[in-house]
């Protein structure tokens, strides 16, 4: 169990370091919400719990990173909100992005919070829009299909209520 | 963990709007004004009075004040050549000439220019006249009103730029391509293009995107692909057939396209 999500750690912190090297700030972060959200919530053994959330917390955020990936949150909120804004029946592919960007946007906020940064942006009305489109009964399928593949295929066994069907508004699960 | 607190003054940029911006827009709506009433456009219908035009937004007359206005001879716009006898011309060179002089002095020559404007029945040198003297008030009638014909100038030039270059930017779709349904929704949803530029888009791309295979609800679909950026994708999503495109969409994430069921291969 440990030796197996060891291997996907190590992998989100090789493609941290990837995203990072090469300026993609937003993606970069995302992926040590991942490892801090699993090291919350995974039942991980004592030793492996500490060597990651040492190597998670000791990363320094520069602020041009910092501004990089709040700008790219703020862009990817924009855009969802405008998708969702556009009619009222949405296809798969949509909701799986609405839903994707969501989940990081949770996670980002779990590093944020975790290492005691304020946050410049809040995903409050983008949650409300997309409450709204995975209950109507046209979406209702495609959400779920979207839900559960998302869950199946995060790459990391990552908690988020909006994988597991209890969506919520707030910024990180309780 | 406690629940974020949003700060209104802080949120997503863009949102929040300046009370000079409000104040900026307040004198350029009046400048526009003033340009419009100086400049003709080959919209107006000089027997209509200010017509309102099918199509556009009306300014500041409407269809029923147009007609109520061509019925009144005084107040009907005349054909050019139709204004100005030499005495007139005379008069208003002078009160024209008048009205450079600054503050005060300049405005009364320029209301006085607007008055006999306004007995020959030329509305809109009345109110070019009228709005410089007010303005001039506090500056030089004289140069508002050569300022304002200006603007009037290069806002007719401008929007006849646009037009041509709305018209040379006009995309043809591509005839016998694959069914996009909903295509305008989705042209707007996920992009900044029309329709058409956005559907030429997309079938390029599932002739040049990488293919993969990806399921889900008991549908096969095509997913082409193509980077972008570091972790930047676009990706075209179709029936196996290729008769049909279900979306198109740019910056989607490596994260994205797993979670849709598509895994990269190494070095993509």
């Amino acid at each position: 169990m440990d030796d197996a999500i060891e291997r996907l750690l190590a992998q989100r912190w090789t493609r941290y370091e990837e995203y990072k090297r090469s300026g993609a700030a937003y993606s970069a972060l995302v992926r040590l919400g991942e490892i801090i959200n699993v090291l919350r919530h995974g039942g991980i053994s004592e030793p492996v719990g500490r060597k990651w959330n040492v190597a998670a917390r000791q990363v320094e955020v520069s602020n041009e990173m910092y501004r990089q990936a709040v700008a790219e949150a703020k862009q990817n909120i924009s855009r969802v909100e405008r998708m969702l804004g556009i009619g009222t029946t949405f296809l798969y592919e949509e909701l799986m992005l609405a839903l994707t960007v969501r989940v990081e946007l949770g996670l980002l906020c779990e590093f944020f919070i975790d290492r005691g940064i304020a946050l410049e942006f809040s995903p409050g009305s983008f949650d409300e829009k997309l409450l709204e489109v995975s209950r109507r009964k046209e979406n209702v399928v495609a959400f779920r299909s979207a839900q559960a593949a998302a869950k199946r295929n995060w790459g990391v066994p990552v908690q988020s209520p909006w994988l597991d069907g209890q969506q919520s508004t707030k910024c990180v699960q309780s | 963990m406690s629940q974020l607190s949003i700060d209104p003054t802080r949120n997503i940029a863009g949102v929040g709007v300046s009370p000079n911006a409000q104040s900026r827009d307040d004198v350029f709506a009046w400048k526009t004004t003033l340009a419009q009433a100086a400049v003709p456009t080959a919209d107006e219908n000089p027997t209509a009075g200010h017509g309102a035009q099918p199509g556009r937004s009306a300014p500041t007359t409407t269809g029923q004040e147009a007609a109520d206005n061509a019925a009144r001879p005084d107040t009907a716009i005349k054909p050019a050549g139709a204004q100005g006898s030499s005495w007139s011309l005379w008069i208003h060179g002078g009160l024209t000439a008048g009205s450079f002089w600054p503050s005060v002095v300049g405005a009364a020559f320029s209301a006085a220019d607007g008055v006999v404007y306004a007995v020959e029945g030329d509305r809109k040198n009345a109110v070019l006249s009228f709005g410089a003297a007010g303005v001039g008030i506090f500056t030089d009638a004289g140069a508002v009103k050569v300022a304002a014909l200006g603007l009037g100038v290069a806002t007719k030039l401008g929007s006849d730029a646009l037009k041509a270059g709305r018209v040379a930017r006009k995309v043809e779709k591509i005839a016998g391509g694959p069914i996009f349904d909903d295509l305008k929704s989705h042209a707007l949803k996920h992009s900044n293009l029309t329709p058409n530029a956005y559907y030429n888009q997309a079938v390029r791309h599932t002739e040049t995107g990488q293919k993969f295979k990806f399921y889900h609800d008991g549908q096969f679909k095509n997913a082409f692909i193509t980077r972008t950026g570091s972790n930047s994708f676009t990706l075209t999503s179709a029936t196996p057939s290729g008769n049909r495109i279900f979306t198109h969409m740019q910056g989607v994430t490596r994260e994205y396209l797993e979670n849709i069921g598509i895994t990269l291969p190494k070095g993509f």
